[in-house]
């Protein structure tokens, strides 16, 4: 008690020390300071900060083609939400590297052939991230964002489900909702009293079920499709190439995230109900049964390993896999769908209107679909029919070239990546190898403009293997790119011998729309009718 | 027309998905009483269901055969009234109640929410005759296929836990059956509790039975409940010459012990002379030949569904002592909610898990108006009836004196053990009359010297009868 009372006095002048030094330290400092309010910090901050975002950008760029300035964060933000062909027409024609910036995101867009292969097959400094969004909707545990080796093993266990042995077991299922919903569109052209309406949504709708089908069968309810299908429009419209770098309620990537969170679950419940159909005996009748019946297989095939049981080489698993989750294998199939959907609806809405417009090609394609009929239009396909559709093939991968479903693939850089001599992508940015150029290219597809089939068939179109980018190349290459042909091929064969139909041509027939993939922007007015 | 056409094509193709994919709305484990009544309501409401069943031979079981009025009421309501036609069936026109010997009547009152002055009525049979004649119904109800198949688990959704069918065996070959919504009714031994339930059954006697023949009743048409020293005994007539014997025995009780010559020594030594005279040859010729048959008598108080994908009930959700002869009452009356609760009207879609979810907590909640009353009731009456203690001896004299009073005294407390009272607080009333009467009986009987051990001793009665009340009370309080 003694002690503490006389510690306070023992440093009476050390005190008032303190205080006189307070007072008189009154410097240049002081004098800025006392000028100073909280609006004018804020507003040099501001002015920090849009000087920070505009050098970064002029930095960023460095001698490749692009704005001089960026609008201040946002950049082209309001234009991406709305894109235009025209506008990325003019963007790869400014230059083979070129770039924009859009809030945080540096992105480079790499327009010819050279250049978007160079980012395709540079899988030691970019990976693939679909869009800005793709992480919160497919998880980033997803299988399509991961790199290096342990991408390529995961791909090696799904590479099984997508042979030509495999391809064939889902036919008849597909074949099945063909049937489904050309009786949908000729009952929709009827209702409508024989007037032609926009069939885009339609395409959508039935693309999103074949694709349920062949990926899930029977496992997901009609019900469920068809509510898929429905959603899966809000998931493609959140798709812009970079988002407002937070989900806010009620805009498009909130409601986008909230249909992808419903197909994850959907599929999950598809993947146990799989799981105990195969376990059971059941007969593979879809991607998912095949995928689940090798799991079973090499399950048991670990299990005699781990008892020390010799099994005979000709029994061991052409890939020893693990056992994936319920939520694994939705992550994977909801890839399989978000890869599909868009695509192969662009591609059939094309088709249909690129057919209605050229009915000598229309007709050719018919006269080969019943001659690998025999002459019976009810006859079901299968493997063999559509090996032996040479022209169909023909106009299939010409609507592909012609209008290429996937204009570009965004990749973001993992390291700085020195994609020419003099320039290189720093870490962190957007790298996005364009398609569309490779495939309109005057030298290699003469007339590039112009749908001609046959440049597949007597012309030299085959062979122009490095310019055919339409699946992508390098490690991440579509996985499923036999299927979607194959799969083209049987519906507008078996449209062809089925229905006819009318297209009603617009001006904006021809002017295309980019929604994720491009469509015309009149959503494609037409009238469908059964056969006589 | 063409919305007839579409229609029957939707059905059709709703066949072709049971029979081809063994898929459905709804997937219900258990051709019993529950799972019929559900399957034939949802059947004709257009649902898609598909119905699960280990054995669709006659099964021969010694419970589910007394039906009380309320419950006829239900199954009325439900249109399968027809299903006690041509089984043999007894009317059940009320209780006879015999306490040491003595008798009391006790009528079934009229349904007062039927307006109508007739007594009501209930039924009692062979269970098996009329679990065929349900099973029977079920084959007739459109939308419905059934399956003879074992359950063995239920699939579920790994990432969310929903359930979305049952595995099963089908003939030794593993099976599997998918549904938006999977009902669990495979009785009092479900295999399905364990993880959807919080509550698991609690067994403290069991009901030991014999079939007697002809035997000749007091009072024909009529329950018979013969209370003594002894655990409760049950006597109804099932068919025109069978009569069904349920005798409790709890469990470790002295009589019934190996020393004393087990289960039958006690029903040869003990029971036979407290039953009326007139039944004693009939019970002692059915031990002679009868082979003895057991059930455990099960309390399961009712909990909320709260899987997704999942509706437990029957007895597999909710069981009270079978004393009152409740659990089909129960499980119709449940069915008759259900069918309300889940109709197209409410529920548009099955695949709407959330909104199902939302309609189960209603259903458990307006579940209690029928089965709280028969739960609480069943369970109190017991403890009265297999009375072991003084207090309890008080209760049960009080309670007998109770229904002598006749009018009031008896219809009230027999409606809503007969389920036609839809109002706990009405046996709320009456258990604490009864409580109040034994301890006036109590009072006035005793010697004014003793005057102040009763009033004492009534304070004990009053406690012991809030002790056998309130936890059955709280019980189904729970959510």
């Amino acid at each position: 008690m003694a002690a503490a009372v006389d510690a306070s006095f023992t440093s009476p002048a050390a005190n008032a020390d303190m205080g006189s030094s307070v007072t008189n330290s009154s410097g240049i400092v002081g004098t800025i300071l006392e000028g100073m309010n909280g609006w004018t910090i804020a507003i040099t901050l501001f002015a920090m900060l849009v000087i920070y975002d505009q050098l970064k950008y002029i930095y960023n760029k460095g001698t490749i083609a692009g704005p001089s300035f960026k609008i201040p964060f946002m950049g082209p933000f309001l234009q991406s939400v709305n894109p235009k062909m025209e506008e990325y027409i003019a963007k790869w024609n400014s230059g083979a590297l070129s770039c924009v910036s859009v809030f945080h995101k540096f992105v480079v867009i790499a327009s010819t052939r050279d250049m978007a292969r160079k980012v395709f097959n540079s899988p030691s400094f970019v990976k693939p991230c679909v869009v800005d969004i793709a992480h919160k909707l497919l998880r980033p545990t997803n299988w399509v964002f991961m790199d290096g080796k342990a991408h390529v093993e995961y791909r090696k266990g799904l590479n099984g489900l997508f042979t030509r042995k495999a391809l064939e077991l889902y036919l008849p299922g597909q074949e099945e909702v063909y049937d489904q919903y050309f009786a949908r569109f000729v009952e929709l052209s009827r209702e409508n009293a024989g007037k032609p309406a926009p069939f885009m949504a339609e395409f959508r709708e039935a693309m999103c079920a074949v694709s349920c089908r062949t990926f899930v069968g029977h496992y997901m309810p009609d019900e469920a499709i068809k509510k898929v299908a429905d959603d899966y429009y809000m998931i493609t419209a959140a798709l812009e190439l970079v988002n407002f770098p937070v989900i806010l309620p009620f805009t498009k990537p909130w409601y986008g995230k909230k249909a992808a969170d419903m197909v994850l679950d959907e599929f999950a419940k598809c993947a146990a109900k799989s799981k105990v159909r195969m376990a059971a005996g059941g007969d593979v009748t879809c991607i998912l049964d095949g995928w689940v019946k090798s799991m079973i297989e090499s399950k048991i095939y670990r299990e005699k390993v781990e008892k020390g049981i010799e099994v005979p080489s000709e029994e061991k698993p052409s890939m020893v896999l693990r056992d994936f989750t319920d939520f694994e294998i939705s992550q994977t199939l909801f890839t399989f769908l978000f890869a599909s959907q868009d695509a192969t609806s662009s591609a059939c809405t094309w088709l249909f209107q690129v057919m209605a417009d050229r009915p000598e090609v229309l007709d050719k394609v018919r006269e080969e679909n019943l001659a690998v009929r025999n002459g019976d239009r009810s006859k079901r396909f299968d493997m063999d029919m559509l090996d032996r559709m040479a022209y169909t093939r023909a106009v299939v991968k010409e609507i592909l070239r012609y209008r290429p479903p996937v204009i570009m693939v965004p990749y973001i850089a993992k390291q700085d990546f020195p994609v020419t001599e003099n320039y290189t992508v720093p870490k962190g940015s957007m790298v996005i190898p364009s398609v569309y150029p490779a495939l309109h290219d005057p030298e290699v597809y003469p007339e590039p403009d112009t749908f001609d089939p046959e440049r597949w068939i007597t012309g030299d179109a085959e062979k122009q293997a490095k310019n055919w980018l339409v699946f992508g190349t390098g490690p991440h290459y579509c996985l499923g790119q036999t299927y979607a042909q194959l799969n083209l091929m049987a519906m507008i064969g078996k449209a062809s011998i089925e229905l006819d139909w009318q297209h009603q041509i617009t001006p904006l027939s021809e002017k295309i729309k980019v929604f994720a993939t491009i469509f015309p922007q009149d959503d494609c007015p037409l009238v469908f009718s059964k056969r006589p | 027309m063409r919305e007839v056409s579409a229609q029957v094509s939707a059905e059709k193709s709703k066949a072709e998905r049971r029979h081809l994919h063994h898929e459905a709305d709804v997937v219900i484990i258990g051709g019993g009483v529950v799972g019929c009544a559900i399957a034939v309501a949802l059947g004709r409401q257009g649902r898609s269901v598909i119905l699960l069943e280990r054995s669709l031979k006659e099964p021969d079981r010694i419970v589910g055969e007394l039906l009380q009025p309320g419950g006829c009421e239900a199954l009325r309501k439900l249109g399968m009234e027809d299903c006690l036609e041509g089984i043999d069936a007894a009317t059940v026109k009320g209780y006879q109640v015999i306490y040491h010997g003595a008798g009391v009547h006790i009528p079934y009152p009229p349904n007062a929410e039927q307006n109508t002055k007739e007594n009501a009525e209930g039924r009692a049979f062979h269970h098996g005759r009329f679990i065929q004649k349900l099973r029977e119904a079920v084959k007739r109800t459109p939308n419905v296929t059934i399956f003879e198949t074992t359950a063995t688990d239920l699939v579920r959704n790994g990432w969310t836990g929903q359930v979305l069918g049952v595995e099963a065996q089908t003939q030794g070959q593993k099976d599997y059956y998918f549904g938006h919504l999977t009902v669990v009714a495979d009785g009092y031994a479900s295999k399905f509790r364990k993880g959807n339930l919080q509550n698991q059954p609690i067994v403290k006697s069991k009901f030991f039975a014999l079939e007697l023949i002809d035997a000749d009743m007091p009072n024909p048409g009529h329950g018979h409940v013969v209370i003594s020293d002894n655990p409760p005994v049950l006597l109804y007539q099932i068919g025109s010459h069978e009569t069904r014997a349920l005798i409790d025995i709890p469990e470790n009780l002295p009589s019934a012990s190996v020393k004393n010559g087990g289960v039958k020594g006690h029903l040869r030594n003990v029971v036979i002379h407290d039953l009326p005279k007139s039944v004693q040859p009939s019970f002692e010729k059915a031990l002679d030949n009868g082979s003895l048959r057991s059930m455990p008598n099960s309390f399961l108080p009712p909990t909320t569904n709260k899987v997704p994908g999942l509706l437990i009930v029957g007895d597999a959700l909710n069981m009270r002592h079978p004393l009152t002869g409740g659990g089909m009452t129960v499980a119709f009356n449940d069915a008759v909610l259900l069918a309300e609760l889940l109709s197209p009207e409410n529920v548009p879609h099955f695949g709407d898990t959330g909104l199902i979810l939302k309609q189960l907590s209603t259903f458990h909640w307006r579940r209690k108006h029928t089965s709280s009353v028969i739960n609480i009731l069943a369970m109190a009456l017991y403890a009265l009836f297999a009375a072991n203690d003084p207090q309890l001896k008080v209760l049960q004299l009080g309670c007998f004196r109770y229904f002598c009073r006749g009018g009031p005294y008896v219809d009230e407390p027999v409606g809503l053990l007969a389920g036609i009272i839809h109002h706990p607080l009405i046996l709320f009333y009456h258990f604490f009359a009864v409580a109040f009467y034994s301890i006036w009986i109590l009072l006035s009987n005793s010697k004014a010297s003793h005057l102040p051990i009763a009033i004492l001793q009534s304070f004990a009665v009053f406690y012991k009868a809030c002790v056998v009340i309130f936890p059955f009370i709280f019980a189904e309080l729970r959510r």
